[in-house]
């Protein structure tokens, strides 16, 4: 690498560390907002009647069907058109906390049915209630079973927000197509942007296996 | 505002979208049949008793594992031409998801691997099979039955990444639907449209793949 | 039929610090039947997976027919042989596991067949032809496109049997072949091997059946602590045990 490209990292550094600033806020509260629908979602679909689990199924498996970046532009596009005024930005993290909601339903059910049956028998053998059931016994072990799965879920949410890029939000992929822009360095910008989501990314891995660990049932 | 609905701007150009999930579909059979290639090997390195293999293929699959695919696009698109290698828009987009693929392949085929009992193996040598002859008539014809299911949603997940060549202009169905919505304004309709075709090519993906899931199933 | 088949001498072996074999000395001669008995630990199973060289060991000879497998001595240095050679060597034995370790992807029949064409190179008419006799030889002659999955255990034990034995070893190994099996599975493997033994197979046999060690074996080995013991007929073994290790381990395990 030639010094003209430390040099421009130097000028530049500002714009990378508001792109780092702004793929973190995003991601992050995508990920916050896609756990709470999703939790509710994942609940419908264990535990609805037809009706709910009808229509939380469509919902978790249009979702699951159609690509983030569809997903996004989708969004971004169909919303002015209802009358809802968001910005890029806010358009940005409604898809991408949709796409995350979508995925912690599905793994929540299926961390659900996959406890067996005779944990819940014994809890009512005991003398709890369907609620004091799933909060003291079904959620916690369901909670263990699920964390590595929703590890990759905020892995894959912060990957998807490089494509918000493609609605106008200065993210860090946005901000180095900017700074490409004006220096024609591109191999090393995009390997730069590579190595930030790449440490952004394992630490949220190696955080979440570190979690699993701690909490791990001996 | 009034709108009202009209997909004629879909139904006139039903070929071209139709068309344009083909090239969807070329570039993600062509990336999982090279990725499954790679992650097979791949995966033996990562169980590997050399701790060169080992070291390789580990920061493989997490350098890969841990970088969005649009980066790698836009590295091997747009980068890769500085350092004098040009490849044209498809071509370069398969590269970038065979590689992306290698990885997740790799991945769900080191977990088949760790689950063969050991004593198949053993049973092998005891015959005495090469290492050789007991990876490939004994070890991989287990492992592809066993993940084939895990394999059937990474498969699936690649289809839905190959939308993101639409951002270096391939002419697939994304960039199509994104090129009416621009020069119509049937957004709506035209997303509307996206989501339908997405979500059946998953459905029937699925099915197919289930198929095949029985076909090849271990026989209980 | 009175040549050597299988020569052990002085044959240690050890994993780190804890020894397993601490100098095992035993001969086996053409159509022998040899039982090893023993608690769990005592070096028995380690024993028979060395003589198929699944197992490394750091001292002693094992022969077969005369000739030394899986390491070479040459001007007092010892090296193993390369991988291309402990697989022939390996050839020469035919191991039956605990754990019957069939191929769970392929059919019986296949499951035999096998190696007998990737290994030994045969058509695949030929091949199929010596699987459907193996299989009718243990009393399965209907079950050869069953997957093992389909098989109770002692079915799918028979079908490791003809899978080892179809490859014509010159000894077959047995590692506690019925362990893994519900009670009412045992004689229908045990009777596979006595026929075997009756028509003069070369066997070495890990088992913790004493009635079926006393009934089929020339010689029983009682291993303990990672030597042989004592070792006698049948009969010395069984009825007249001598040493207090071998009559608190008779004692402890139904004949």
């Amino acid at each position: 690498m030639s010094t003209g490209f430390f040099n421009e990292l130097w000028v530049s550094k500002m714009m990378i560390f508001r792109g780092i600033y702004m793929c973190i806020f995003v991601s992050f509260t995508a990920i916050l907002i896609g756990t709470i629908i999703g939790v509710f979602v994942g609940l419908a679909l264990t535990y609805g009647n037809i009706f709910t689990r009808f229509f939380a199924r469509a919902y978790v498996d249009i979702i699951r069907g159609i690509p983030v970046l569809v997903l996004i532009l989708t969004i971004y596009f169909v919303l002015p058109v209802i009358q809802i005024n968001f910005t890029a930005l806010q358009a940005g993290i409604t898809s991408l906390a949709i796409f995350s909601s979508a995925q912690v339903a599905e793994m929540l059910r299926g961390g659900l049915q996959n406890i067996p049956k005779g944990q819940t028998e014994a809890a009512k053998a005991v003398g709890l209630g369907f609620s004091q059931t799933f909060i003291f016994v079904t959620l916690p072990q369901a909670l263990r079973q699920v964390l590595p799965t929703w590890v990759n879920t905020a892995v894959e949410t912060v990957k998807g927000s490089t494509l918000i890029s493609l609605i106008g939000v200065v993210e860090i992929t946005l901000v180095m197509q900017q700074i490409i822009g004006r220096n024609f360095l591109t191999m090393q910008f995009y390997a730069l942007a590579g190595l930030i989501y790449f440490l952004i990314c394992y630490s949220i891995e190696r955080g979440g296996k570190y979690v699993e660990k701690k909490v791990a049932i001996k | 505002m009034d709108f009202y609905i009209d997909y004629s701007v879909i139904t006139s150009s039903l070929g071209i979208l139709f068309h344009a999930l083909g090239i969807d579909l070329y570039m993600t059979l062509f990336s999982v049949v090279l990725g499954t290639l790679i992650g097979l090997v791949v995966a033996f390195a990562l169980v590997s008793e050399r701790r060169i293999f080992r070291i390789l293929s580990g920061t493989y699959v997490a350098v890969i594992r841990n970088v969005p695919l649009l980066i790698i696009v836009l590295f091997i698109y747009f980068g890769l031409p500085d350092a004098g290698f040009v490849f044209s828009e498809i071509p370069s987009f398969i590269f970038a998801l065979t590689i992306y693929a290698g990885a997740y392949v790799a991945e769900v085929f080191r977990g088949g691997i760790l689950a063969i009992h050991k004593g198949v193996g053993e049973a092998g040598m005891a015959i005495g099979m090469s290492n050789l002859q007991i990876i490939i008539f004994i070890k991989i014809p287990i492992l592809i039955r066993s993940t084939m299911p895990a394999l059937s949603s990474t498969y699936i997940s690649i289809f839905k990444d190959a939308s993101v060549a639409a951002i270096i202009s391939v002419p697939e169905l994304t960039f199509h639907i994104r090129k009416i919505n621009l020069e119509t304004f049937r957004t709506i309709e035209a997303w509307s449209t996206a989501t339908v075709f997405y979500v059946v090519s998953c459905f029937l993906i699925a099915f197919l793949l289930r198929r095949v899931e029985r076909r090849v199933a271990i026989p209980k | 039929m009175t040549e050597r088949v299988l020569e052990i001498s002085k044959l240690h072996k050890s994993y780190g610090d804890h020894k397993v074999l601490n100098g095992v000395d035993l001969d086996l001669n053409g159509g022998d039947v040899i039982s090893i008995i023993g608690s769990s630990g005592s070096g028995k199973t380690t024993l028979l997976r060395c003589v198929n060289l699944l197992e490394e060991f750091q001292e002693g000879v094992i022969k077969i027919d005369g000739r030394e497998i899986g390491y070479s001595n040459s001007k007092g240095k010892r090296s193993k042989v390369n991988n291309k050679q402990v697989t022939k060597d390996r050839a020469l034995t035919g191991m039956v596991f605990q754990s019957f370790n069939l191929f769970p992807h392929l059919s019986a029949a296949e499951n035999i067949m096998l190696a007998l064409r990737k290994v030994q190179k045969k058509s695949k008419k030929e091949s199929a032809e010596i699987a459907q006799h193996w299989l009718e030889r243990v009393g399965l002659p209907d079950r050869g496109s069953s997957f093992p999955g389909q098989l109770s255990g002692g079915q799918q034990q028979r079908v490791a049997i003809a899978r080892a034995i179809a490859m014509n070893p010159k000894l077959m190994l047995f590692d506690e072949v019925t362990s893994a099996l519900d009670p009412e599975l045992i004689n229908e493997v045990l009777d596979v091997i006595k026929s075997l033994a009756v028509e003069g197979m070369t066997m070495l046999i890990v088992t913790h059946e004493m009635r079926f060690a006393y009934e089929v074996s020339k010689k029983v080995i009682f291993m303990n602590d990672g030597v042989i013991a004592e070792q006698g007929t049948p009969d010395e073994i069984f009825k007249n045990a001598s040493s207090e290790r071998l009559t608190a381990f008779l004692k402890n395990t139904r004949f």
